[in-house]
């Protein structure tokens, strides 16, 4: 056998004399010769990872130059010194731009969060106006929520930065605002949107059917069950509906404990 | 009249009327028809106790037409608020069992020392019993009076200095003056 191998590698040399060998690769058979080209294999991808790494120091280095720049922006709106030259905005946005960054509303890019939940706040009452009035005029805050990443796609809203944002929309004179039923439901509704006058259509809508369930109001208005408990209670709010509470379920009658004439 | 012929009012077939309302106006309106409602059935049917613990066998509080009762906590808003205007009392600790009181003690006082005072009855001694089932008294409207709403009332005429107890094993009597 020794002898075999011998002749074998005698061969290999003469027969690839007559061309440029190919650089990794050695003619081999067998097992060994699979378990070489294994090798071979691992050491190339090795080599290429290097390499890639090393395009990864030189973007971190402009990373930190982008860094200094943007840090230096915000320092000196902070202490509102100087004025931000036209051409330090230009390279900055020039590198977001580079950075596949068109121009988002994100944490990154203001210096404090009450700019950013401000943005935040016309974003969201943009996205969500027009659902929300064609609801009824009120729409849950997860409801909204749900929306309102939907339309984001990426760069999602985490809940309190969504609270947040909607706690300032009344402050904004934005067309909508937050609302915080007695119950704990937090609601985003039309600032046209008027307490009294649920009520009022709600009792209508209670001597037309006698009477009304929470489930049976949210099937009839087509919104969710919570709102519709919440139309009953503010509508029990204004005495303009009593509560019948038995083993049967909650529901609600015109109240004729207060109105009905003796 | 018996429970069977009294007549109730529209409230009773009305389902809300037996949940106690949290809004504040309809609960008050809706307590004060209570009142009035505990208030004349007792005397149109003649009755001076009442158990809660017997409610829910009781028509006035249990309308099985719409299958709506009291539940205990309501009865016991409707009874404290009687007691407010001295139309019912409890009459043991736990306040299950109650006298209601469609006319007041001193309503009742008044009633009983008038016509006593105008038959002429004064200074001579009447058993209660006399007092409240004898034949005079038929047409009174403290007649049938319960033993014990009625011992109350004297009480209060003998505060008054207007009559005396006379209570012993055998007999219960009473001396107006």
């Amino acid at each position: 056998m020794q002898k075999k191998r011998w002749e074998a590698s005698q061969t290999s040399p003469t027969a690839s004399a007559s061309k440029p060998p190919p650089p990794n690769i050695k003619l081999r058979t067998g097992i060994v010769g699979i378990e070489r080209s294994i090798q071979e294999k691992q050491k190339q991808t090795d080599e290429s990872i290097s390499l890639a790494f090393q395009d990864l120091s030189k973007l971190m280095v402009m990373a930190k130059d982008m860094v200094h720049l943007s840090q230096n922006i915000s320092t000196k709106i902070r202490e509102k010194q100087g004025d931000i030259t036209e051409d330090e905005t230009v390279r900055f946005k020039s590198y977001l731009l580079s950075l596949g960054i068109e121009d988002p509303v994100t944490r990154d890019a203001y210096k404090s969060d009450n700019q950013y939940y401000r943005s935040l706040a016309k974003q969201i009452s943009e996205i969500v106006h027009t659902p929300i009035t064609e609801v009824g005029g009120m729409m849950t805050l997860t409801d909204v929520y749900c929306r309102v990443n939907r339309a984001r796609g990426l760069e999602l809203l985490s809940p309190e930065d969504l609270l947040n944002a909607c706690r300032l929309m009344e402050s904004l004179d934005l067309p909508l605002k937050l609302y915080l039923f007695e119950s704990g439901v937090m609601v985003l509704q039309l600032v046209t949107l008027n307490d009294e006058s649920i009520a009022d259509s709600t009792a209508e809508l209670l001597e037309e059917k006698g009477s009304l369930s929470s489930e049976e109001l949210a099937q009839f208005l087509g919104i969710s069950v919570m709102l519709a408990k919440e139309r009953l209670l503010t509508t029990e709010k204004f005495g303009k509906s009593c509560r019948d509470d038995s083993t049967e379920g909650l529901r609600f009658y015109p109240n004729w404990i207060l109105n009905r004439e003796e | 009249m018996s429970e069977e012929q009294y007549e109730w009012p529209w409230q009773y077939s009305f389902p809300p009327f037996f949940t106690l309302q949290p809004h504040a106006e309809t609960r008050a309106r809706q307590i004060s028809v209570w009142r009035n409602l505990v208030l004349d059935y007792f005397r149109g049917t003649k009755q001076y106790t009442l158990d809660i613990r017997e409610a829910s066998r009781q028509s006035l509080f249990c309308n099985t037409a719409i299958n709506r009762k009291l539940d205990t906590e309501f009865i016991l808003a409707i009874l404290s608020d009687l007691q407010r205007t001295q139309n019912a009392a409890p009459i043991d600790k736990q306040r299950h069992r109650w006298e209601i009181y469609w006319h007041t003690l001193e309503e009742w006082a008044n009633m009983i020392y008038n016509y006593v005072s105008s038959s002429g009855a004064t200074n001579s001694v009447l058993t209660l019993f006399e007092l409240t089932q004898g034949d005079d008294v038929q047409s009174e409207e403290f007649c049938g009076l319960d033993t014990d709403v009625l011992i109350k009332v004297l009480r209060v005429l003998e505060n008054e200095r207007k009559c005396e107890l006379m209570l012993f094993d055998d007999q219960q009597g009473v001396k107006f003056f």
